[in-house]
């Protein structure tokens, strides 16, 4: 009896406790430290003068402070990126396995982009997942069932607007403004995503990323799919949402349907005259009149 | 799913809350089953009890963190179910790592028997406190978790025989700080 007195009191230990014990980083052993040193030191001139190799910009991440696991992990996870999408990964990059194995439950299919602060990948079913890097964890920000438009690319920045998985939130995230969330948004960035997605009609060099709700599929939509024959180029198209607003929209057509997708539509994000908005679902079959 | 927004649907008394729950958590709760057990039927069992206990305790209370709440649970049915097994003689012995445990305690039951289990719980938190973050990591993993020696040293990246070590230290240890605590005396 007294020993289940012992155990049972156990059982009630603070939850922190708990917590903490299954979720604390292993520290890296003496020795691969040691080893991870003579690395940098062999590859850092390597480096600077032939260019990084993938493999050098690994071994500079550990002179960053990421630890060896993190490095190998990164070059684990990258083989299983397309090789149509140039990752890059820089010191300041790192995904913790135990993140990904604890809340996707999916291998990642595609890294769609990797740089600084965030890590953006595709799964199987199509859920993206945007993950911040702050060098001890990374956060699980958003899961997107309900996807936004994923990301494009503009230069050397990024921007991406996001739509969690209840429609309610939105996340904008570009190199000058990193994070915030819908409320924040401001004017000026919805314009930029705006004429963002007005150029992808007309530039090669853009691709998007959509899921089809109403297929429950994901597609990717890269410049050859933008410039497949089989697709009527972009139109306008008007249609009325669901609370009778009047919405005007750019469609992509299959040849011979009467169906439309709209992809990419400039009004993704409405803004209210008080400066609220509201998001609507980037890729929906909807019904129209050919003209 | 982020687990605010799991326990958000137990609120609003949506059942794919349980689906989510099953499939973020329940292997992490069967393993705790299991690792007490040693029964896949009964860790299935005491898995699927844990999302109905679960279901009935939330709303009204509130986790602050969800993984350790459904672990106090499992590890509260799974315990229950032992001692249920064992006193129907179902069970051998080397079933769980708790026998451990018995290093800790004194034969002069009549003084041990006298504290309540919350004050127990109250002496442990702080002595593990005092403890590194390895040792009381280790600890739990050990005797709340029912972590094997092997999976230990996986997961802390120590060798065998440091993990237990380190265990038989907390465990003569823990004795002294129950018996500087007037638990019990030596």
């Amino acid at each position: 009896m007294n020993k289940d007195k012992l155990i049972d009191a156990i059982g009630l230990i603070d939850d922190e406790l708990i917590f903490k014990a299954k979720n604390t980083k292993p520290r890296t052993s003496a020795y691969k430290s040691i080893i991870a040193a003579v690395l940098i030191i062999t590859l850092i001139p390597a480096a600077l003068f032939g260019g990084m190799s993938l493999f050098g910009r690994f071994m500079y991440a550990g002179s960053s402070g990421l630890s060896l696991e993190y490095e190998f992990n990164i070059l684990e996870l990258s083989s299983l990126c397309r090789s149509s999408f140039d990752v890059e990964l820089n010191s300041d990059v790192g995904i913790n396995p135990n993140s990904l194995s604890n809340n996707l439950g999916a291998n990642p299919i595609e890294i769609r982009h990797a740089n600084e602060m965030r890590v953006i990948f595709t799964t199987q079913d199509g859920i993206f997942e945007f993950y911040k890097y702050d060098y001890d964890y990374i956060e699980s920000s958003y899961s997107l069932k309900k996807m936004g438009l994923p990301s494009f690319n503009q230069g050397d920045s990024t921007t991406l607007i996001q739509i969690d998985e209840y429609g309610e939130n939105a996340l904008l995230v570009s190199s000058e403004n990193m994070s915030q969330t819908g409320a924040d948004i401001s004017y000026k960035n919805l314009n930029f995503v705006r004429n963002e997605m007005t150029d992808i009609e007309k530039s090669d060099a853009l691709a998007f990323d959509a899921y089809d709700l109403s297929e429950n599929r994901y597609i990717n939509t890269s410049k050859d799919f933008v410039s497949n024959t089989d697709w009527v180029s972009s139109k306008m198209a008007v249609y009325y949402d669901e609370n009778g607003k009047k919405v005007e929209s750019f469609i992509r057509v299959p040849k011979d349907e009467e169906k439309g997708y709209i992809i990419g539509n400039a009004e993704l994000v409405e803004v209210r005259e008080d400066e609220s908005y509201k998001i609507y679902d980037l890729f929906k079959q909807i019904e129209f009149e050919d003209d | 799913m982020d687990d605010r927004k799991i326990i958000d649907m137990y609120f609003e008394r949506n059942q794919d809350a349980v689906m989510y729950t099953k499939q973020k958590y329940g292997k992490y709760c069967y393993k705790i089953a299991f690792n007490i057990l040693r029964s896949f039927e009964d860790s299935s069992e005491c898995e699927n009890d844990t999302y109905i206990e679960t279901w009935n305790a939330i709303p009204p209370h509130r986790p602050n963190i969800f993984s350790a709440f459904l672990a106090k649970i499992t590890r509260r049915l799974s315990i229950n179910k032992l001692r249920n097994n064992t006193a129907k003689k179902r069970l051998s012995n080397d079933s769980v790592c708790f026998d451990e445990l018995s290093e800790c305690i004194s034969d002069k039951s009549e003084v041990y028997d006298s504290i309540e289990v919350e004050e127990l719980k109250n002496i442990i938190e702080k002595f593990l406190k005092k403890r590194s973050n390895d040792e009381r990591n280790i600890f739990i993993c050990r005797y709340f978790y029912g972590d094997s020696i092997k999976d230990i040293s996986k997961q802390f990246k120590f060798s065998e025989s440091k993990v237990k070590t380190t265990l038989h230290r907390s465990r003569k240890e823990l004795k002294q700080h129950l018996v500087k605590e007037g638990v019990f005396s030596e």
